[in-house]
């Protein structure tokens, strides 16, 4: 058993309703996996839980096959990368980064050969002398990384580090995450509210909605092949577009048991001609918004069936007035009342 | 418009310093005077109207204080009390401060409560018992008898645990993850970044004990561990009639230590009602 895994794992405060209930999670080891959902959804107490800075009210914890039952954070081998970083004022760069191979008692040649090693890594060996206030978010953050990879980890905890800062550093931190990743080859945990981090870094992502795993695997499969409307509508940016079975056209042939369907806006074509073919779905409606984006351009449509978006990477610029969107038949998904996931032929997509 | 905006501006820097002079002048003068009353002659302290400068001063005075009060014994008595209270405050307020504000416990609410409450009792409800109870266990002239009842203090308790309360959570989970004990997240992490509150603490601890004149003048009978305060006090009638020169010569030299201290101290000092965490 290698990894991290969580056996029927419960956490509540006090007397409320649990927030976490009957979670079984598999996290492979030496993989970036992201845990993503909406705020509320757990998936920091997830983490907190693995850290062991809070301790499970049921259910088992494994790391690398070991128990963690009773195990101190401190001894559990990880390192934990926060979202306000937690560096530790009143020390400098370097103190902040020896402070925890110090308590190991880790030998003062091979703490500065490490820190050497690290610091070198994050790009921050001009600042080692300084203290974390005369600083930039993104430098600390650097720090916050050179700490965690200093200890030589079995696994890296990360706790939404990049959403203090601003949107272009997210983006050059992101890289370097992934770089860090590759190079030190350890398991990374990451939880982010933000699709793009997860589709962007991650190896595997677990899509969590109220506690429960709405849908695990890699970014590809989450994309391509949403198991229900939850991780449809998280996943993709803007999010598919769903329109309910009773406000379809009667024309329109659905699999046995489909409330809805659901199509990406990046898969729908935005016509002058309506005339569906076999198996292709066609909305009439009126552009009532665009964003030129550039490389990309988002539309809104107002249609009989609600709103429809879809986006255009063709570089065309689509004028205001009436069109028709268009969405062949390999692109559209089904979902039953349940919202879970159905195919043409009105099975559950496994 | 620009000359009345010149205006407008000069008057208003003309009024800022007038109101800082005027601030200055009642903090500064009763320490001039002070010194000016030390360094002057008896007739010169009674001369009416009250001279503001004096071309002879009569340093005198200050060995007149030597000679009239065992000086060094009680400045001896004195550190002994003051820096006995302070280290005993120490060992006390710190660990009680951090566990009010990291550790729920059982009655942790009502214990806090209860200690705050000791802030609102009246010292003179308190010190016929206090009194009663030193004398009995025969500790009256004794310095355990000066030190123990200040021993702690339910400010300092309150203003730490302000302090600790307001470093974030994350903090000491790292230090946790650094496998950090609780004794080093105290003493690594917790005091360095209390530090500034630590020292004004410490400072108003000092100053308050230092100028003490009330209770080691109840808890002594003779001079044995009488404190510089009391000895001061009873310059007062030396050779009968008040002889205010010696008095605030006596005075001068009691508070010298704290205009140092507090000299020394003024930058933590500031620190400590600016300081707002580690972000």
């Amino acid at each position: 058993m290698t990894g991290i895994e969580l056996h029927g794992v419960e956490k509540s405060y006090g007397k409320n309703q649990p927030v976490i209930e009957n979670l079984d999670l598999q996290i492979g080891e030496g993989g970036f996996t992201i845990l993503l959902g909406p705020s509320g959804c757990g998936k920091s107490t997830i983490l907190r839980m693995i850290a062991g800075l809070e301790k499970e009210t049921a259910g088992k914890i494994f790391i690398n096959g070991e128990d963690m039952e009773g195990v101190s954070p401190g001894a559990r081998e990880i390192a934990m990368v926060f979202q306000n970083y937690a560096l530790y004022p009143t020390m400098t760069v370097k103190e902040n980064i020896e402070f925890g191979l110090k308590n190991i008692h880790v030998p003062k040649p091979e703490r500065e050969a490490r820190i050497g090693e690290a610091v070198k890594m994050v790009g921050l060996a001009e600042y080692i002398n300084r203290k974390p206030q005369h600083l930039s978010g993104g430098q600390r953050q650097r720090v916050a990384l050179a700490r965690a990879i200093v200890k030589k980890p079995r696994v890296f905890l990360m706790d939404e580090p990049l959403s203090n800062l601003d949107a272009k550093l997210r983006a050059q931190i992101r890289t370097d995450l992934i770089e860090l990743h590759r190079n030190l080859g350890v398991t990374f945990v990451y939880v982010t509210h933000d699709q793009v981090e997860a589709m962007s870094m991650g190896t595997d992502i677990v899509l969590l909605e109220n506690g429960k795993v709405r849908q695990q695997g890699t970014p590809g499969s989450i994309y391509s092949a949403p198991r229900n409307l939850f991780t449809a509508q998280f996943i993709g940016s803007p999010p598919m577009n769903i329109i309910r079975a009773e406000n379809l056209a009667p024309g329109v042939r659905l699999p046995n048991g489909a409330a809805s369907l659901g199509f990406r806006p990046e898969n729908a074509v935005v016509s002058s001609d309506g005339n569906a073919d076999e198996g292709r779905a066609s909305f009439r409606g009126e552009l009532v918004a665009r964003e030129i984006l550039g490389d990309h351009a988002i539309y809104k449509f107002k249609t009989a069936h609600g709103n429809i978006h879809t986006k255009s990477m063709s570089g065309r610029v689509v004028e205001y007035g009436e069109w028709f969107v268009g969405v062949e038949g390999k692109h559209l998904y089904f979902f039953d009342e349940h919202g879970d996931a159905i195919t043409q032929s009105g099975g559950k997509n496994a | 418009m620009q000359a009345a905006a010149v205006f407008r501006k000069t008057f208003g820097t003309a009024c800022r310093i007038a109101v800082n002079l005027l601030i200055f002048a009642i903090f500064f003068i009763p320490f001039y005077w002070m010194f000016l009353t030390a360094i002057k002659n008896l007739g010169q302290t009674l001369q009416t109207p009250p001279v503001f400068w004096v071309s002879k001063p009569h340093w005198e005075n200050f060995s007149k204080v030597f000679a009239a009060i065992p000086f060094f014994h009680m400045l001896k008595n004195n550190l002994i009390m003051t820096f006995g209270i302070m280290i005993c405050q120490f060992f006390t307020v710190i660990p009680a401060a951090y566990a009010f504000a990291r550790f729920r416990f059982a009655g942790s609410g009502f214990l806090f409560g209860l200690t705050l409450a000791t802030m609102m009792i009246p010292a003179q409800l308190v010190f016929l018992p206090l009194f009663l109870m030193f004398s009995r266990m025969g500790l009256i002239n004794s310095y355990a008898s000066l030190i123990l009842p200040w021993a702690t203090s339910s400010f300092a308790i309150f203003m730490l645990r302000q302090t600790f309360k307001q470093v974030p959570r994350e903090l000491i989970e790292a230090a946790k993850l650094d496998s950090a004990s609780e004794w080093k997240i105290i003493f690594k992490l917790m005091l360095p970044i209390a530090k500034p509150t630590i020292v004004t603490l410490g400072l108003i601890t000092f100053i308050l004990n230092w100028n003490d004149y009330f209770w080691p003048f109840v808890l002594t009978t003779n001079n044995a561990v009488r404190t510089l305060p009391v000895g001061i006090t009873s310059l007062n009638i030396v050779d009968g009639g008040v002889k205010y020169h010696i008095l605030m010569a006596g005075n001068l030299l009691l508070v010298a230590p704290v205009l140092v201290a507090f000299f020394f101290a003024q930058k933590q000092i500031i620190k400590a009602f600016t300081y707002m965490g580690g972000k």
